[in-house]
């Protein structure tokens, strides 16, 4: 999938990210997909990746614990669609045997396409459920390095208003 | 890109840099020439313009020539565009795929 060829996104909801990598497909699906790489890149230090267990098939488990200063956070869901070295979309509408998550947030959509010379174009799709739940989860922002960023800049931003 | 519409990918790359968020926060305070952003840094002019090169492109800054000094001025309002939860996640998703790439990077080279 490239932007071109997006499905309707509601920019209320919906992000894109698009990133030509120096990397081939299969090495960068291998890092989605395996635990023993996943942690190592998933969240920004100091916080760390606990648990990691991927069943990577439709409706196998996705499920990656957090530390996050101290206080560990789940984050569960499933893989809906799974096509190896191409496409990977999950979600933590349901966890594992699809027992619906009573809050879920989001689905995201992975696609690695090889551009050749051991390039991929690498999208990363995530689709929110509403504005309402995504600012219920405001704070899944902040504990990335980049949320504090983004925190300080508006305040910076607020002060040159 | 249309002025009301930032990019907010090249606005989030743009800050990935300490050298850049600095200038920014410099430019917050008033214009300043580029000599004046670039003595406190110790860094060679043509780095200087480079990471004025990669704000100007991200619309978080503007520059303008006046007489023989290039001047710095801020665009709070691209900053502004980074407000708010959506932008929020984009930049989780930014800086996740940053550490993706520098860890296959990694990878390869040991390999």
């Amino acid at each position: 999938m490239t932007p071109d060829t997006k499905p309707d996104l509601n920019p209320e909801t919906d992000l894109v990210l698009v990133r030509e990598i120096n990397a081939p497909r299969e090495i960068l699906y291998t890092c989605w997909t395996t635990p023993e790489h996943l942690v190592h890149w998933f969240m920004p230090k100091p916080h760390k990746v606990t648990a990691c267990a991927l069943d990577v098939r439709p409706g196998g488990k996705c499920n990656t614990t957090f530390d996050v200063d101290g206080t560990e956070m789940e984050n569960n869901g499933v893989y809906l669609e799974v096509i190896p070295n191409e496409k990977l979309v999950f979600t933590d509408t349901y966890t594992e045997g699809w027992k619906p998550n009573p809050e879920p947030f989001m689905t995201a959509i992975l696609t690695f396409e090889d551009i050749g010379n051991g390039r991929t174009r690498y999208t990363a799709v995530a689709r929110h459920r509403n504005k309402e739940t995504a600012e219920s989860h405001k704070q899944m922002g902040f504990y990335d390095g980049w949320g504090t960023v983004v925190t300080q800049l508006e305040e910076y931003a607020q002060g040159l208003k | 890109m249309a002025k009301h519409d930032p990019d907010l990918s090249l606005i989030f790359q743009a800050l990935s840099d300490p050298t850049r968020r600095g200038f920014l926060a410099r430019l917050g305070q008033g214009a300043v020439p580029v000599s004046e952003l670039a003595r406190p840094t110790g860094l060679a002019l043509p780095t200087v313009m480079r990471h004025l090169g990669v704000l100007e492109d991200a619309a978080l800054i503007r520059t303008e020539k006046t007489g023989r000094t290039r001047m710095c001025h801020a665009r709070p309002e691209t900053l502004a565009a980074t407000e708010g939860w959506l932008a929020n996640q984009r930049a989780v998703w930014e800086a996740r795929t940053d550490r993706l790439e520098a860890y296959v990077a990694e990878l390869m080279k040991e390999s």
